[in-house]
């Protein structure tokens, strides 16, 4: 008996968040009956590649045991080098690149810093919250704190547009999914997780696998507002504001743990999925923009709760 | 019940960890205000047996009696309140705070207007070192003061609580001369007031200057108790080391070759010295030492794990310069850490993927891709070579046993191909059998070229596999010992800094 | 003394002497620097955040951190303004109060009983404290022409500044509490080293459940003073830079982000350094976008300094 009560617990932990969010998701479809339509999926898909893609790049970070708040503001900067590079140059092109290579620049610096400190969570965790600030700064003072319009053509603003951006987070998911189940990188980061102390002394490149955590992270963001821009054509310094939230949340409701070694891409993206669907299905139900944000904040709170829950019950610590 | 003339009694103590029976049988008796010595190798009991009568343990037989009286210490704070105080090193006090505060941990004075009273504290404290002669100011911060001053300050804080039993684990470790006699002045002075000592050393010169009698423990039981006057320092150490050999050592057949790896002049902050080292081809090396003697430091700093003051090295010939353990794996050296759960190992994943992480280079394909198939050939291969009993190469590492864990870990250092391999303490916690198969293994690797350097602090290991045996004691290289001159008694000696008998 | 605590002395002062060296220096290129007006606002400004600074310190002593301080300051501001007309000023005071330490009750119940990492515990809460505060205002800045609280918010006592006597009160008191009270002292233990107070009898999750609930106070204290000097506020923009601007105060006064040290004069003297730095920037016509970025940047190398002087200690 005591064995069914276990496994029934550390069923709820593993997959509560998951049946209380299909519950809602149910109550919306019977709400409303364009919600369970291919239509609607889809636009909820479009509407989560930002998000999505952001989160898939800091799923790396938090594997690894560390984390990064600067993912929003690094929205925000690429946001408007982009803008500005393609009203300036006309290069749309070498504008997302130029981008990106930003985005990539930001997750060096977090990198370096951390792994020069030989950081451990709660030090990536105040470095990169510092580094939010520096980059939001960095992004008013190029902006000079400007809403900025692209021109509106070109190569960039067809990124936003139909099936295309879906297209980028999913292609995305898969080839960060490979490589963190199929490279030798990617294992080192779920080792590292794990346990630091075992892959430092089994020979794996600590510092430089940490660096290059944060850089993948920075280029996903770039990427992110890549997208983000192109469906307005526009670019604001604050675009990125409060996105990193929702990435972490979206990881953390997928099921990949804080405390690292655990979890991946492919459970980020369901994450994407759920947070999304549940966005909609709490708009059908007509609960607004507010009540939302208090439900989001506590959906990070309850999957986190289960997660620690459930890795004490599993360890043996609890013994309800 | 009459008052006993015995302070304390631990009888028939026995005491079991998973896999080890840690004490056997153990009976002390200690009189009242008595310095009583404890003395025994590295693993022989002494810490074991201490936790017990300090409450971090519970025995799992005998009992405990204080002047003739049956207690029970079932944790850290009964034992306090028994008038028993445990001094390790520097583990006891909080570093951010101060001395004053430190005495008073959880029990601070007030006045009477119920605010914090530092000053009364700070008086008391002076009052209490200034018996101690020991000139620490009270409002120093804990982490500002040296390790002797550390000491120090937990003696006299188990002397103002009125500890009845004091028990000192190494006190003179991290002492000058000078704050050696200033210790021992305050032990005399505790003598006088009947306070008990319990003494654990391994300076024979202290025991007998100070203490009474002396206890000597051995593979976890008491070989005897006798007063000073009574024994010799010879007798000690045969009584520490003396043992029937009851296992044999695998046989094995390599002569050591060439010269494979050398280092000079190694220094390690706070922990070694300058220590020179030479390994050869086929060779086992033993390293011998007390515990804290820096063998573990030395290694890690070879590994590139912990930074290296000073120290050149050279590998196969060629100068190497190690600074991280990825150089160390290309310069061909890894290391089997102590805990193999702390640094060993990812205890959540698989037999397969511990074993792999040290050469994913090897599984992949084109450079990028693991092939899983290969990699799932290898750890099987690695399992049936070892010996290593797992339902699969997909169990998780956290359900095998402490032997299978171990092998594990020396399965990932073979999959990495290195040629020099350092083991730190490999066969701790495992039982008897699976010690076999290690040494079995060991074996192996040597006859097929391999050189290892062994950490242990088991006697009889060392005698029994080490081809060669370096001494170390207090981050200095004391001597190394082969052949004829490898016994028990010469390694013993050499580890305590003993002088040589004529 | 030993060499060690000359040292750490030095290294205590060294944060006033950068404040000296600055204030001479600024003084020296703004004639506008040291005028009593200007001295005050610098003052003012900082006495509404400086009191989240406060109990930011105690926090760090005890080894957490909060990040969700901004979001209980939103809540409280508007609960406070929004009540006065219905209840009248004190008792909506008390209630903003109040309302902070409940949310920091929670934050302290997840942490310490529920053990979740505190940044991912006050992350999350810092979402959803939001979310309650824009529900309640449905996201329109709301506003009180009380004569009253404007008095009290902007009004003087012997010449001070009402704001930053409040202030003064709240470090005396945290200092005090810190220095003299067992309940302080038991911050600094369980920070200094979790273990050993807890071997030493102090319990442990009561006191990291505590500083939540102070933070909480502080932050609806904090709120209680801003609304009281502006009179009105925006739950969207309340307190947006609340913690970061908390925490640096502290991390720049030297007190160590690992724990068990630290006080509240470190803190005040961090808090002056940004304080006057900032102004010197407006005054010399920085950018309020450079002005950021110099702030994140302050943070990084302090506490990337302080990391890695406590590993070298380890």
């Amino acid at each position: 008996m005591k064995t069914d009560k276990k496994t029934l617990l550390n069923l709820l932990c593993n997959y509560g968040l998951l049946i209380a969010l299909l519950l809602i998701i149910a109550a919306a479809s019977v709400f409303s009956k364009e919600f369970f339509t291919v239509a609607n999926m889809l636009n909820i898909l479009r509407q989560s590649t930002v998000v999505g893609i952001m989160a898939i790049g800091v799923t790396v970070v938090i594997i690894a045991g560390h984390i990064d708040l600067s993912i929003g503001s690094t929205v925000s900067l690429a946001g408007i080098i982009a803008i500005l590079l393609i009203n300036n140059t006309g290069n749309d092109w070498w504008a997302m690149t130029a981008s990106v290579l930003a985005g990539a620049l930001v997750g060096l610096v977090n990198g370096a810093i951390i792994a020069g400190i030989k950081g451990r969570t709660c030090d990536s965790f105040i470095i990169t919250f510092g580094m939010q600030t520096v980059v939001a700064a960095v992004a008013l003072i190029y902006s000079g704190g400007n809403f900025l319009t692209g021109r509106g053509r070109g190569v960039h603003s067809l990124i936003g547009k139909g099936y295309v951006p879906i297209l980028i987070f999913l292609g995305l998911a898969v080839l960060l999914e490979l490589i963190m189940k199929k490279t030798p990188f990617g294992r080192c980061v779920y080792f590292m997780g794990a346990n630091p102390k075992a892959a430092k002394m089994s020979g794996v490149s600590v510092r430089r696998n940490t660096a290059l955590l944060f850089v993948i992270a920075g280029v996903c963001a770039s990427l992110a507002a890549v997208v983000m821009c192109s469906r307005v054509s526009a670019a604001s310094p604050t675009s990125g504001k409060g996105y990193e939230l929702d990435a972490i949340a979206a990881v953390v409701v997928g099921g990949t743990s804080m405390q690292g070694g655990k979890g991946g891409i492919l459970r980020t993206l369901l994450g994407v999925v759920v947070i999304g669907v549940l966005g909609n299905a709490l708009n059908i139900l007509n609960i607004t923009t507010y009540p939302q944000m208090f439900i989001r904040g506590v959906i990070i709170i309850a999957a986190v709760l289960l997660d620690v829950l459930g890795s004490k019950l599993s360890s043996g610590v609890v013994s309800k | 019940m009459g008052k006993s003339e015995y302070a304390l009694e631990m009888i028939g103590i026995d005491k079991l960890f998973p896999g080890v029976k840690a004490l056997d049988n153990v009976t002390i008796q200690v009189k009242k205000g008595e310095v009583h010595a404890l003395v025994g190798e590295n693993g022989a009991g002494k810490s074991t047996l201490m936790k017990i009568l300090n409450g971090a343990y519970r025995a799992d037989k005998g009992e405990i009696l204080l002047e003739g009286e049956r207690v029970s210490i079932q944790n850290v704070n009964d034992a306090k309140r028994l008038g028993i105080s445990l001094i390790f090193q520097e583990m006891n006090l909080i570093p951010t705070l101060s001395v004053t505060e430190n005495f008073f941990l959880g029990d601070l004075k007030k006045t009477r207007l119920g605010k914090v009273d530092w000053r009364g504290m700070e008086r008391e404290v002076e009052k209490v070192f200034e018996q101690m002669d020991f000139t620490v100011n009270p409002g120093s911060i804990v982490s500002d003061i040296n390790v002797a001053e550390k000491q120090m300050v937990e003696i006299a804080r188990a002397i103002s609580k009125n500890a009845k039993i004091i028990v000192m684990d190494e006190p003179t470790s991290s002492l000058t001369e000078n704050e050696v006699a200033k210790l021992f002045a305050i032990i005399e002075h505790l003598r006088g007031q009947q306070v008990t000592i319990l003494y654990i050393t391994h300076k024979l010169d202290e025991v007998f200057s100070i203490c009474d009698r002396v206890t000597v423990l051995r593979d976890g039981q008491s070989v005897d108790t006798k007063a000073i006057g009574e024994i010799g320092r010879q007798d000690i150490i045969e009584m520490m080391v003396g043992r029937s050999v009851d296992m044999d050592y695998p046989r094995r057949s390599v002569r050591p070759g060439e010269v494979v790896f050398q280092a000079k002049g190694v220094r390690v902050r706070n922990k070694v010295y300058g220590i020179d080292i030479q390994l050869r081809r086929g060779e086992v090396l033993g390293l011998a030492g007390l515990v804290g003697a820096g063998r573990t430091e030395l290694c890690e700093a070879i590994i590139g794990a912990a930074p290296m003051q000073k120290g050149e090295m050279w590998v196969k010939g060629r100068r190497v310069r190690i600074r991280n353990t990825t150089q160390a794996k290309r310069s061909s050296m890894g290391m089997v850490t102590e805990e193999r759960k702390e640094t060993g190992l990812a205890l959540d994943f698989s037999v397969e993927r511990n074993i792999s992480i040290t050469n994913l280079k090897r599984l992949a394909r084109c450079g990028v891709y693991l092939d899983k198939k290969q990699e799932a050939q290898a750890a099987g291969a690695y399992v049936e070579q070892l010996g290593i009993r797992t339902p699969g190469i997909r169990q998780r590492v956290v359900n095998l046993s402490g032997g299978n864990q171990q092998k594990v870990v020396i399965a990932k250092w073979l999959f990495s191909d290195v040629d020099i391999l350092i083991l730190d303490e490999p066969t701790r916690g495992i039982d008897v059998g699976a010690k076999f198969e290690i040494y079995q293994l060991i074996n192996r690797l040597v006859e097929a070229g391999k050189s290892i350097i062994m950490i242990s602090s088991e006697m009889p290991e060392l005698l029994g596999m080490a081809d060669r045996v370096a001494v170390i004691h207090n981050g200095v290289n004391k001597g190394e010992l082969t052949g004829d001159n490898l016994t028990a008694q010469a390694v013993m000696r050499l580890a305590m800094d003993e002088e040589v008998p004529d | 003394m030993n060499k060690k605590t000359i040292e750490r002395y030095v290294l205590h002062n060294m944060v006033l002497f950068i404040l000296l060296a600055m204030v001479a220096a600024i003084s020296f290129l703004n004639a506008n620097f040291l005028t009593p007006s200007n001295l005050i606002n610098i003052l003012v400004e900082m006495s509404t955040y400086g009191v989240v600074s406060i109990a930011m310190t105690a926090a760090i002593i005890c080894g957490e951190f909060d990040l969700s301080v901004g979001s209980t300051f939103a809540l409280c501001a508007v609960l406070f303004i929004s009540l006065i007309d219905h209840v009248g000023v004190f008792p909506a005071m008390l209630a903003a109060i109040l309302c902070g330490g409940l949310c920091g009750l929670v934050n302290g119940i997840l942490v310490a009983k529920a053990e979740m990492p505190a940044f991912v515990a006050t992350l999350g809460t810092m979402v959803a404290v939001r979310g309650l505060a824009l529900n309640y205002t449905d996201g329109k800045p709301i506003s009180n022409s009380n004569q009253l609280i404007y008095n009290i918010g902007n009004g003087y006592f012997l010449r001070i500044p009402n704001l930053v006597v409040m202030f003064f009160i709240a470090l005396v008191v945290m200092h005090y509490i810190l220095r003299y009270t067992t309940f302080g002292r038991n911050l600094y233990a369980t920070g200094g080293n979790r273990d050993m107070a807890e071997l030493a009898g102090i319990r442990v999750p009561f006191y990291r459940m505590m500083i939540f609930v102070i933070l909480g106070l502080a932050s609806g204290m904090a709120a209680v003073m801003s609304g009281c000097r502006m009179a009105s506020g925006n739950a969207a923009l309340l307190g947006l830079d609340l913690s970061m601007s908390s925490i640096a105060g502290v991390v720049v006064g030297g007190t160590s982000l690992s724990g068990g040290s630290g006080s509240v004069w470190k803190s005040l003297a961090g808090m002056l350094v940004i304080g006057v730095l900032f102004n010197a920037l407006t005054l010399l016509g920085i950018q309020a976008y450079y002005q950021q970025l110099i702030r994140g940047l302050v943070v990084i190398v302090v506490v990337a300094a302080d990391i890695l002087m406590n590993a070298g200690k380890e």
